[in-house]
């Protein structure tokens, strides 16, 4: 074939690396979701604990940001129109990085420092794997778009949130600094949370949202001034946090953060709008519909100093909501594309190929996202109103609801063709 | 055999993008046809310039216009001016995607 003609996509990587990284992810999210059961009644101040530390790294590292390098080793072609760097070292940087995570949770879990140590020095060690080849990755960029940008500033705020997060750790075991806890614990959430994983998602958002959903001629200035604020209350709030933290200091971060995060909002609306896909869709409308909880999280940010509640409803909906429930739907776009292109895709012409939607089981995934939405929703009720029967049905919804996201991915990775 | 652009896109509506459900010349993406003396220039773009199915699209646009009888080569013009929108579908994808038109 002679092709005229610019082409973004010939550099696919193997199928097996970016199912380690999503079978790892899904099997912590159940893991995360069932250790909830164990925080009935306990949702109190203070915020700053391993016992919390354990939920939000089982989370957030064990699941979403597993998650998210695999999808970056499968999206930084498509995004960014590069190869990546290096393959081999995506699989090291896997075993690294559940290694390291086993370890480090092991850690918290029995409040052992040393321990912690060895975990948190090799979770380091396979971020820092990832940050290279990232930037090896995109050493040949020509022009930085939206998704490129987001993504190196996201990577360069990912080095510096570990290395905050390892200064930590070896503060707790040899007791050398003599400064705020606190402030290193808003710098490395403002760090690794907004900078890391909220400015991948923005910037990646830019891709899968207008692509799945068919959205065109959609203005982008909401994103251009996201962009904007998302950098000074990143970099700018992380190192004012850091050096000078106080509670003014960090509610002050925290409402520059949800303004970016209201106009990225304003930026997905407008894509939104402009979608020519307008048939129900799970998966996308999952994505557009996780946004809600982006919208809770502004409000209770707004409201934390009239009470402490809001510190817990502004963490869970921003994290177990909109992060979540975002990673659910996207899943329902890519696992199928993927297992589609590397089971089906030299067949077309062949024999009578799936379509991608006929590779998910019928209603399965909208019955597990409205349990999955429910379990949030009741969640939230529950840290404003405490009872605990509200607690267990939430986090039976929840369970349940991973249970039968993991079910649905393993139906889909095992889709075969009748014969 | 003489190759007309009638048999080139006849040919390519059986390529169907497997995210949408839809064939190429329906949902508008092929732009043009040449045929000159055995020899065809398809001009044809995207949905998404971030398409990840690009290289396998294209690939079935090639394999589907050289096994017409009497093509003697293909050639893909990848363009992404003008920029594809839903207005390019033909009215059955448009009402099949449940746009109001």
């Amino acid at each position: 074939m002679r092709l005229v003609g610019n082409l973004a996509t010939q550099f696919a990587p193997p199928f097996s690396l970016v199912l380690h990284y999503f079978l790892g992810g899904f099997i912590f999210n159940l893991i995360s979701m069932a250790s909830l059961y164990f925080y009935a009644g306990s949702f109190e101040p203070p915020f700053i604990s391993f016992s919390y530390a354990f939920l939000a790294h089982t989370f957030l590292i064990g699941s979403v940001m597993t998650i998210i390098f695999g999808a970056l080793y499968q999206l930084i072609p498509v995004a960014l129109e590069v190869p990546v760097f290096s393959f081999f070292l995506g699989y090291v940087q896997f075993y690294a990085h559940l290694i390291g995570l086993l370890i480090f949770l092991f850690s918290l879990f029995s409040r052992n420092l040393y321990v912690m140590l060895v975990g948190a020095v090799i979770l380091l060690i396979s971020f820092l794997i990832f940050s290279f080849n990232f930037f090896m990755s995109i050493r040949g960029l020509k022009s930085f778009n939206t998704t490129a940008k987001f993504l190196f500033f996201a990577t360069v705020s990912l080095i510096i949130g570990v290395f905050i997060g390892v200064f930590m750790v070896f503060n707790f075991v040899f007791g050398f600094y003599s400064g705020s806890i606190e402030n290193l614990v808003y710098a490395h959430i403002i760090f690794t949370l907004f900078g890391f994983v909220f400015m991948v998602i923005m910037g990646v958002s830019m891709v899968l949202l207008p692509m799945f959903s068919l959205s065109h001629k959609f203005r982008d200035i909401y994103i251009n001034l996201s962009f904007f604020v998302m950098m000074i209350s990143v970099f700018g709030g992380g190192f004012v946090s850091f050096f000078f933290g106080s509670s003014p200091v960090y509610y002050s971060v925290f409402l520059m953060i949800i303004s970016a995060l209201f106009l990225y909002l304003l930026q997905v609306y407008e894509i939104y709008t402009k979608r020519a896909r307008r048939l129900k869709d799970t998966g996308i409308d999952t994505m557009f519909m996780s946004h809600f909880f982006i919208l809770i999280f502004i409000i209770s940010v707004i409201l934390t100093p009239f009470s402490e509640k809001f510190v817990f409803i502004s963490g869970f909906s921003l994290i177990f909501g909109f992060i979540n429930l975002l990673i659910y739907g996207s899943m329902y776009k890519i696992l199928p594309f993927l297992t589609w292109f590397h089971r089906f895709s030299n067949l077309v012409g062949k024999k009578k190929v799936p379509m991608l939607n006929d590779m998910l089981p019928e209603r399965l995934p909208s019955y597990q996202i409205v349990l999955s939405s429910a379990g949030v929703i009741l969640l939230l009720i529950y840290l404003l109103v405490p009872v605990n029967f509200l607690f267990y049905i939430s986090v039976i919804f929840l369970v349940v609801g991973s249970s039968m996201y993991l079910y649905i991915n393993i139906y889909v990775l095992r889709f075969r063709l009748e014969e | 055999m003489t190759v007309t652009k009638e048999d080139v896109y006849r040919v390519l509506k059986n390529v169907l993008d497997p995210e949408i459900g839809f064939n190429i010349v329906d949902l508008g993406l092929v732009y043009d046809v040449e045929v000159n003396d055995g020899k065809v220039k398809v001009k044809m773009t995207l949905s998404s310039p971030s398409c990840p199915l690009s290289g396998t699209i294209l690939s079935w646009v090639e394999s589907a216009v050289r096994n017409i009888e009497g093509v003697k080569d293909v050639e893909i013009e990848l363009v992404w001016e003008p920029p594809w929108s839903i207005e390019m579908a033909s009215d059955e994808v448009k009402k099949a995607l449940g746009m109001k038109y």
